[in-house]
């Protein structure tokens, strides 16, 4: 050590190393006793750092980019408009969403694709004509726990499994709004109404059935929508992040469910991306959409409420 | 006819295409998890890099004119993001990574755990940006001409950047202790 002194090796390996990236150096460097070991060295550590294999991209990771992604771009997540979308478009400069927590819907949901907003929203599923949500039962207007609502996806978490609902949804106006207002109309004297007298039991009742469709106990729309085969890729798509699949939802059911039916090639346990009740070409069912690893690749199960049997079983993605 | 090109499959998304954004970073995914857990070094990291890329890119697609192909502005958007990420990164307890990182050479496997390890804790000395050339040029085999792209460099600065972290691997490696010392 102290018996060599001298400081230029490390000036020379880095004049050496411009020279072995290829940058001009003065030439003598390359004559210097040591040039070509200290080359060599260089050369050594390239081939080196290109042996190193590069693991392949991990499924669960694959499956979590898969499902925030699907999420992300879900039709009937609300769009924000143009925040800081454009500025990652036009400079490179990727916006810095924690990505250990679940994405923001509002402003991942700001991706420009026009679906959510022109006349042609909804794409080829849009075809009858009633609304641009492609015919699927994904109104993200929507009240009940753990839907697929705005509220629910901004509490979702992304990873993939067992997906945390959010809370149940409250009604995004005030609970007897729209209503008869208590104290008109059931005013003592109102000209209008003679004969309607407050009653406060009827009014309480009145706002407790209110509050209760809103929040989707009573059962407004809650009737499994129905699928045909054809439907099925784009119900599932819809699903991502839904939590409606009872007791499927559980993994330890579901794993169980799924070796009853037998699904050819299919991992019992693979994580849930989303899942709902179905009637199936006339049939219920439960959906159980499935992580396969593979970016925007799902796996997609029907299976009988009773696990009993199959009833559909596709891929859909890229 | 044969598979839509990126830029198809991108103004397919813009269009509203469901499957298009998708379809079009499957693509890239491989590339850009090689990129962030080579520079970032650890596996979740890596994975909320490739996260947050793959959502800024979904938030950008809109805006982004076609200048560049969409490989480069992916790449770009992958890149910036382990920048930052190493630019803000704290040292951290080393993490095993799986035997994918092994190197492909020698038959000992005492000597490639050994090799392995030095080649991930050495990466992980560089500053950011000379870390990131080197894991482009030399571990992902990008040309000079896209690594300047992707991180807005000249190329002579990139050499100049590999030059520097070579060099300094050289030695962490300890291919060049004795000439060194």
């Amino acid at each position: 050590m102290n018996d060599r002194p001298d400081p230029l090796p490390d000036v020379l390996t880095e004049l050496l190393a411009d020279h072995d990236a290829g940058l001009p150096v003065d030439p003598s460097v390359l004559t210097g006793p040591q040039a070509r070991s200290v080359l060599h060295a260089l050369a050594t550590t390239r081939v080196e750092l290109a042996a190193v294999r590069r693991e392949p991209v991990p499924p669960e990771f694959a499956g979590r980019w898969n499902a925030v992604l699907a999420e992300a771009a879900r039709p009937g997540v609300p769009r924000s408009g143009p925040d800081r979308a454009g500025e990652a478009g036009r400079s490179g400069q990727p916006a810095r969403p924690p990505c250990s927590q679940p994405p923001d819907a509002r402003s991942v949901a700001s991706a420009p694709a026009p679906r959510a907003a022109g006349p042609d929203a909804g794409g080829p599923a849009g075809t009858d004509g009633r609304r641009p949500t492609a015919g699927l039962d994904v109104d993200p207007s929507r009240p009940g726990p753990g839907t697929a609502s705005p509220a629910g996806a901004e509490g979702r978490n992304p990873t993939p499994g067992p997906v945390h609902p959010g809370p149940p949804v409250r009604p995004a106006g005030r609970p007897g709004a729209g209503l008869p207002r208590p104290g008109r109309g059931a005013r003592p004297g109102d000209p209008s109404r003679p004969g309607r007298m407050p009653r406060p039991a009827v009014l309480a009742g009145l706002v407790l059935v209110v509050v209760l469709v809103v929040a989707g106990v009573v059962g407004v729309r809650r009737d499994p929508p129905s699928v045909t085969a054809a439907q099925l890729g784009g119900v599932a798509r819809a699903a991502v992040g839904v939590q409606e699949a009872g007791p499927l939802t559980d993994p330890v059911r579901r794993e169980a469910c799924l070796r009853a039916v037998a699904a050819p090639g299919l991992a019992p346990d693979a994580p849930l991306a989303g899942g709902r009740s179905v009637v199936f070409e006339g049939r219920p069912g439960i959906l159980l959409l499935l992580i396969t690893g593979r970016l925007a690749t799902f796996r997609v199960v029907v299976v009988t409420p009773g696990c009993d049997s199959l009833l559909a079983d596709t891929v859909v993605g890229p | 006819m044969g598979q839509p090109t990126d830029a198809e499959l991108l103004a397919a998304h813009r269009a509203g295409d469901a499957e298009a954004f998708g379809r079009l970073v499957g693509r890239h995914t491989d590339r850009m998890w090689g990129v962030a857990v080579r520079t970032l070094g650890h596996r979740d990291d890596a994975a909320d890099a490739v996260q947050e890329a793959l959502l800024a890119a979904l938030r950008g697609a809109g805006s982004f004119r076609g200048e560049a192909s969409v490989r480069t502005w992916l790449n770009r958007i992958v890149v910036n993001t382990c920048i930052d990420r190493m630019r803000h990164e704290r040292v951290r307890p080393t993490v095993p990574l799986p035997p994918w990182e092994l190197p492909d050479r020698g038959a000992d496997p005492a000597t490639r755990l050994a090799t392995r390890m030095e080649v991930t804790d050495a990466l992980a000395l560089l500053p950011p940006e000379q870390r990131l050339a080197v894991v482009l040029v030399d571990m992902e085999g990008w040309a000079l001409s896209e690594v300047a792209e992707a991180t807005e460099a000249p190329v002579g600065t990139v050499k100049s950047r590999c030059a520097r972290g070579r060099a300094r691997l050289a030695v962490l490696l300890g291919h060049l202790r004795e000439e060194v010392r």
